[in-house]
């Protein structure tokens, strides 16, 4: 049986609804990240009638819920919460246009020739992390990477990177155990690390490695996530909050509304970041970490 | 065996010694081993149990760090990750199998096994025993385990975003980990020997101690039996030294403690035994010469009974001789007195002309003194007469009332004179009595004119009762009471309770002994009971019919 929750925020949209916009908001599941999006959403088009359906992690149970919203609701916009309403929504299309938030990596799952969808992703800037290895000397920055899942990002950083004067040192694998070996032909020939947020590198044993090398060859290592900076690499960037995502996809949820082409609006990256940044490790590979990075840090391990 | 070193064997099996030995060192033995058996096999379970435990913490340990070197089949990190297994002593060998079972590297001294790895289920490793190149082992199989490559999602949102089903974990090998047993079978081995050791060396000193120990006891009990076979042939003055202060010691303190009385009663005896010889010899002389004593007292106890019953005789006779005389010089006092009486009678009656006033009272005063001299001469007359054996009662039927009724009317003008009741109570329906009517009349008379005499105010009462054929007369009074001793004498003559009494009261104190002579000759009693102060009792009884013809 399929659930919907019919959530009115605004006392003034039910006063008003024959002229305001109906939104489905499909979320993949009820995580508080979640549900922060969907809250800087709202906030983002505070008059519009919004109607909430749950996933629940089954992409199945979304694909049949997009069939009740275009059947029954008609929405004039489809709003999709994390990956796997995304998934849902890429795989089973809307008629009405889509806006996604909390994806990480949108260009590995929707196909370049999509027109009808566009969205908020977790990314962070490459900018502000190509960056970040500028602050600290760092010349060679060797990625491994999984083409299918992150070459678009890889791509677009050694773009970056080049601009900057800095060499990306790419290893292309297809399996986590060719990720260890990958890390492992790194040796001398890079001076940081960069863990991209890539499932085939991802899994603990190669975080694991990626971090024995850091520690063993004196490599900075940026992670995904800020917990990878509790377990030792020198820092992580991180979105800020669900809830700026959910602004951000708000906004471009405004814009189609307002009538313009969803064509025209490409994916957005995060627009606010949270760097986490671990002294003790610092301390442990002999690097000073410059005051224009301090700064920026937002949380700081010591 | 011949038959003396059967006796020999059967002898010392059955000693005191060998008892205590045969009672005490089986249950040493058998504790020993049995507690050895105990100790070992419990010593070898946990040792075993130790051993499994730390097996599988050395494959479970090896099994994580296995995991990186197993997910890149890079042999240089499962040589790294196998080393500090192979460090331990115990770890024979050390295997690493990649998911598909072939071997990915192998560590230890037994290098050539190629026998499959055991399966690893779940996340503890699996303990198997298993024999290789002829060696047994126990053999701990591990699974290396792997967590799953994480979406960048679920690295960023945690958890709960990741899709329904999705496994976290998957097992992409197996670390195996052979432990030989020869280390812990050498320590059962060496606890085993460590024991058997033990127990000889216990049992040696245990022996040692009860043979110490039972010569302790049995050296005083040989000593005793020794000093009481001495005794036996008679040898008192034996004493044994026991020094110990235990029951055997406590045997040899009651045993010389014995020997010492034995010795004392022994001399008692042989003292008392010579004292009985003297005795006997000295008896015979003192019975013959008691005996020539005895008759010589004898013949003069003779001599002095002869006299006495001729002194008896003569006094009989003499007694005999004053009573008739007596009684003759009474019988011819009463005649001339009776004529004296009858003539002042006479003389009163004035028979022969007048009499003036002045001389009535010396006459009447001469009729009561004669009276009185008649009635004593009349009393020593019966006395002598009893005594000289010639009073006899004349027989025949009487009525008590009658009697009882005469001594009232006779002695009632005395008892109105002085001012006392006087009463007779015989019971009605009284049947006729068979006696001398005369003489109890005169018995009663007697003890009714005591009564008076001795009462001064209250009451005097006869009574008279018949029990079981015999008549009791009691004559009762609220008089001045007799004395016990004084009472004992009442009955003899002569005697009255007192002296003074006989001047106050007068009388001749003949009136008892008269009246127990009469009831005496009725085959009857007389008595008296009194309280000073109070009255007194006087009773006689007499059959109701006397038998035959009776005489003082």
């Amino acid at each position: 049986m399929l659930v919907a929750l019919l959530i009115v925020l605004s006392p003034a949209v039910q006063a008003t609804p024959a002229t305001a916009a109906r939104v489905a908001v499909l979320m993949s599941a009820r995580v508080e990240e979640y549900d922060e999006a969907v809250r800087g959403f709202r906030g983002a088009i505070p008059k519009e009638a919004v109607t909430v359906y749950d996933m629940d992690g089954d992409i199945e149970r979304g694909r049949k819920q997009l069939d009740e919203i275009d059947s029954k609701l008609k929405p004039d916009l489809v709003f999709a919460v994390g990956i796997w309403a995304l998934r849902a929504v890429v795989s089973r299309p809307p008629s009405a246009p889509v806006v996604y938030a909390m994806v990480l990596n949108p260009p590995s799952v929707i196909s370049p020739d999509a027109k009808n969808i566009t969205g908020a992703s977790l990314n962070v800037p490459v900018e502000r992390q190509i960056w970040l290895f500028k602050q600290l000397g760092a010349k060679r920055i060797g990625v491994v990477f999984n083409d299918a899942k992150t070459g678009y990002l890889v791509r677009r950083a050694q773009a970056v990177a080049r601009d900057e004067g800095i060499e990306l040192v790419t290893r292309e694998v297809s399996s986590p155990k060719d990720a260890i070996g990958a890390i492992e032909s790194f040796q001398d020939r890079v001076d940081a690390l960069w863990l991209v947020p890539d499932e085939t590198v991802l899994s603990q044993a190669v975080v694991q490695h990626m971090l024995l090398l850091s520690y063993r060859r004196k490599l900075p290592l940026l992670g995904v996530s800020s917990r990878h900076a509790e377990m030792g690499a020198l820092f992580a960037m991180t979105f800020a909050s669900g809830e700026d995502i959910g602004r951000q996809a708000g906004e471009l949820a405004q814009a189609i509304l307002g009538g313009r082409a969803v064509s025209d609006i490409p994916y957005t990256t995060a627009r606010k970041v949270y760097l986490t940044l671990n002294l003790k490790t610092a301390q442990k590979l002999g690097l000073e970490i410059p005051p224009a990075v301090r700064a920026r840090a937002t949380n700081v391990i010591e | 065996m011949t038959e003396p070193a059967r006796l020999t064997w059967f002898r010392g099996f059955s000693s005191f010694r060998a008892r205590v030995f045969w009672s005490v060192v089986p249950i040493v033995v058998s504790f020993l081993v049995f507690q050895g058996w105990m100790n070992v096999r419990e010593h070898r379970r946990l040792v075993t149990e130790e051993f499994e435990k730390r097996g599988q913490a050395l494959a479970s340990n090896l099994g994580y760090a296995s995991e990186l070197g197993a997910l890149s089949e890079d042999l240089q990190l499962l040589e790294a990750a196998m080393r500090g297994t192979l460090r331990n002593p115990d770890v024979s060998y050390v295997l690493i199998h990649s998911r598909d079972r072939r071997v990915l590297a192998r560590g230890g001294q037994l290098k050539a096994s190629e026998a499959p790895p055991g399966d690893a289920r779940g996340d503890r490793p699996s303990t198997r025993q298993v024999e290789r190149a002829g060696q047994r082992f126990f053999e701990f199989v591990s699974p290396i385990v792997s967590e799953r490559s994480q979406t960048p999602d679920v690295v960023l949102l945690g958890p709960r975003v990741r899709p329904r089903g999705a496994e976290m974990e998957e097992v992409i090998g197996t670390a195996t980990v052979g432990l030989s047993l020869a280390g812990v079978e050498a320590q059962v081995r060496g606890l085993a020997t460590l024991w058997s050791g033990i127990t000889v060396a216990f049992l040696v000193v245990s022996a040692a101690v009860l043979y110490g120990f039972s010569l302790r006891i049995t050296n005083p009990v040989k000593q005793l039996t020794q000093q009481a076979q001495k005794i036996a042939t008679g040898e008192l003055d034996q004493q044994i030294a026991v020094r110990s202060r235990d029951e055997i010691g406590a045997l040899a303190d009651a045993f010389n403690h014995m020997t010492r009385s034995l010795r004392v009663s022994m001399n008692d005896k042989e003292r008392a035994l010579s004292e009985l010889g003297e005795l006997n010899r000295t008896l015979e002389d003192r019975i013959r010469q008691r005996t020539v004593e005895l008759e010589v007292r004898g013949q003069a106890l003779e001599r002095s009974l002869t006299e006495l019953e001729d002194k008896s005789r003569q006094l009989a006779a003499a007694s005999r001789h004053k009573s008739d005389f007596l009684a003759n010089v009474s019988h011819e006092l009463r005649t001339p007195m009776n004529a004296i009486l009858g003539f002042n009678e006479m003389i009163l009656d004035q028979v022969y002309g007048e009499i003036s006033d002045e001389l009535r009272r010396p006459l009447t005063d001469i009729q009561q003194s004669g009276q009185h001299l008649l009635r004593l001469i009349s009393d020593v007359l019966d006395l002598s007469k009893i005594e000289a054996g010639r009073m006899d009662l004349v027989l025949g039927d009487y009525s008590v009332l009658d009697t009882v009724t005469a001594v009232r009317a006779s002695l009632a003008s005395l008892a109105a004179e002085k001012g006392l009741e006087f009463v007779v109570s015989v019971p009605a329906e009284m049947p006729l009595a068979y006696g001398d009517g005369r003489r109890v009349t005169q018995c009663l008379l007697n003890l009714a004119g005591n009564a008076l005499k001795f009462t001064r105010q209250g009451r005097v009462e006869i009574a008279v009762d018949l029990l079981d054929e015999m008549l009791r007369f009691r004559v009762s009074d609220t008089g001045i009471g007799i004395s016990r001793e004084q009472i004992d004498k009442l009955f003899t003559e002569f005697q009255q309770a007192d002296a003074t009494v006989a001047r106050e009261f007068g009388g001749t104190g003949l009136g008892l002994s008269i009246t127990r002579k009469f009831v005496e000759m009725h085959a009857g009693h007389v008595w008296a009971e009194s309280e000073i102060g109070k009255g007194s009792t006087f009773s006689f009884s007499i059959p109701l019919r006397v038998k035959g013809t009776m005489t003082s």
